[in-house]
């Protein structure tokens, strides 16, 4: 089981990705936990999952939030751009899967 | 260029918007959004522009009501947000938050009156002469002489500064209760109870220091003002720092900057709306309880709905740039009102790239998301798309703000919409036929702004494609 969560400004154009990300890893039989949340909230969320990914929008907040990630000895990076915009599910699930070496 | 913006600017930049004092005022603004969408919904069905409907709802005899749910949701917005702003600031420092935002709606109730008016009322003869003053002071000078005359006032809390006038001062009681209460946590300057006691017993006095100096400093505040000046500290705050910001921020120019800043930051790959928001969010609140206020004057003095709005207008009060406002012209569609592009991209796009991005655009564009599209398009660092991207919200945001000073579009009179609400809808209902139909205008504009641009990409993409093909 991956658990994944997502965080963007509000944590609504990043609820399409979840849909795709879903998708994928039924497809290629993974059992996940994806959610995405408003990129303030990431404090809650941290407790227990795999990685954490941000959206490019937000990614100027990389650094700060990287350090709230590892507090908690969780992996976190910002989603590539185009793999984003095209909401790329495959791409972004291996991406995370990478982070999370899984 | 680029890199110099993005490795010198950007961050410079990022760091103002990251600094405790903007997170905190953009984070502990959010709290009033409930309640000021709530309020507005109640003041839209007590206020509904249509009149066989606003009939009905009066003979139900439900309007007093309503409009008492009103008062007391969007009318303490400034309560609100001084309880959010110290919270966030001490939230986000890590300490025990709620007593800091306890400790902040304190500090921002000393800062205003505890009376509503003033009544003079000199007896000797026995002729009451009452009059409202606005301040003890000012009643007290305006008696001076009269024998035997009193200056009264009647204890309450003075709505006037609850909501719109009172958030600069919301703001600043928050900053300043965030900064001093997290101090003291980190120096470790409390009460400690010694090992045994219960956590919820102890977690109670934690607060008690920080409280006794928070809460003297703002009294000392007050008594310096009003010796001095003669008026509460919120009155000198408003007078000195909202009403210019507000000011600025309702003007033309203001609202052109931050009309640029917000697709130039989104260029740059940054969420532009978030950025700028923490400016602008503030004040286009402030002046949305400001023109609620005025409404509200108007209707209690017998005035119709129209004359009411119409009013707002003519009020120094009044503004244009208002939270509805800016969710009714700023991103619709999404930021850079790129919906002509989408609809070029599904309809008129010749190549793969284009097609795939439209198709995933169209339906988050309804509701005025467009990620999809500033990512896989893309938009983003991408200069041969940049000119369009400024000019639509310019082109759409210019045209409301004038067609508001000049009358055709009503003035926004407190009741707003989400931003997620579809364009056309949010027009119709936030103001009326005429902001609804200035959207639509805008939403085509958007196409022809978009078009010749949007074919050079497609141009391009086609030709990769072909390229790759061949190969």
């Amino acid at each position: 089981m991956l658990t994944i969560r997502l965080f963007c400004a509000a944590g609504m154009s990043t609820s399409l990705l979840v849909r795709k990300m879903e998708e994928a890893a039924a497809a290629e039989g993974t059992e996940v936990d994806i959610i995405a949340f408003p990129v303030g909230e990431m404090d809650q969320h941290l407790d227990g999952i795999d990685v954490a990914l941000l959206g490019p929008q937000v990614g100027y907040m990389k650094a700060q939030m990287q350090k709230t990630a590892a507090a908690k000895g969780v992996p976190c990076d910002v989603i590539p751009m185009a793999d984003y915009g095209m909401v790329n599910g495959k791409n972004v699930l291996a991406f995370a899967k990478k982070l999370a070496n899984k | 260029m680029g890199d110099f913006v993005q490795n010198t600017i950007l961050p410079a930049f990022m760091k103002f918007v990251n600094t405790r004092g903007v997170r905190a005022i953009k984070d502990g603004m959010m709290f009033t959004m409930p309640l000021i969408i709530v309020g507005a919904v109640y003041l839209l069905l007590f206020q509904l522009p249509i009149e066989a409907a606003a009939n009905f709802i009066t003979s139900l005899g439900i309007v007093p009501f309503l409009s008492h749910g009103y008062t007391s949701t969007f009318q303490i917005i400034a309560m609100v947000c001084a309880v959010g702003v110290g919270y966030t600031w001490a939230k986000n420092d890590g300490w025990e938050p709620l007593s800091a935002g306890v400790i902040s709606l304190a500090a921002f109730l000393i800062l205003i009156p505890d009376y509503v008016g003033t009544v003079v009322a000199a007896g000797e003869d026995g002729v009451m002469a009452a009059s409202a003053a606005d301040s003890i002071s000012a009643a007290q000078a305006s008696i001076e002489g009269v024998e035997g005359a009193l200056a009264l006032t009647t204890p309450g809390l003075n709505k006037t500064w609850l909501a719109g006038q009172g958030m600069i001062g919301a703001i600043l009681a928050g900053l300043l209760t965030g900064l001093i209460y997290s101090a003291f946590m980190k120096k470790d300057i409390r009460i400690k109870m010694p090992a045994g006691v219960p956590d919820g017993v102890a977690a109670a006095f934690t607060g008690l220091i920080p409280a006794a100096v928070i809460c003297t400093l703002f009294v000392v505040i007050y008594g310096i003002s009003e010796a001095i000046s003669g008026v509460t500290p919120i009155e000198l705050i408003y007078k000195w720092i909202q009403s210019p910001l507000q000011g600025v921020g309702d003007s033309l120019p203001g609202v052109i900057i931050f009309e640029t800043l917000i697709p130039l930051l989104w260029f740059f790959g940054v969420h532009g709306a978030t950025v700028v928001g923490s400016v602008a969010q503030p004040i286009a609140l402030m002046n949305q309880a400001d023109n609620a206020a005025i409404f509200q004057r108007g209707i209690d003095a017998g005035l119709s709905r129209d004359a009411a709005i119409a009013a707002i207008g003519q009020d120094p009060n009044g503004h244009i740039f208002t939270e509805a406002f800016q969710n009714c012209f700023q991103a619709i569609s999404g930021s850079g009102i790129t919906i002509g592009l989408v609809v070029f991209m599904v309809f008129f796009a010749k190549s793969a790239q284009m097609k795939q991005v439209g198709k995933l655009g169209l339906g988050c564009g309804i509701f005025n998301i467009n990620e999809p599209v500033l990512f896989g398009t893309p938009i983003v660092l991408n200069p041969k798309l940049l000119v369009p991207f400024i000019i639509a919200p310019l082109f759409c945001n210019i045209g409301a703000y004038i067609l508001t000073q000049v009358g055709f579009i009503p003035y926004t009179m407190g009741v707003t919409v989400p931003w997620t609400t579809p364009p056309i809808l949010s027009g119709l209902l936030a103001m009326g036929w005429q902001a609804a139909l200035w959207q639509a205008i805008a939403l085509v504009a958007s196409f022809f702004i978009y078009m010749p641009f949007a074919k050079s990409v497609d141009n391009d993409y086609l030709a990769m494609e072909q390229a790759q093909e061949e190969a």
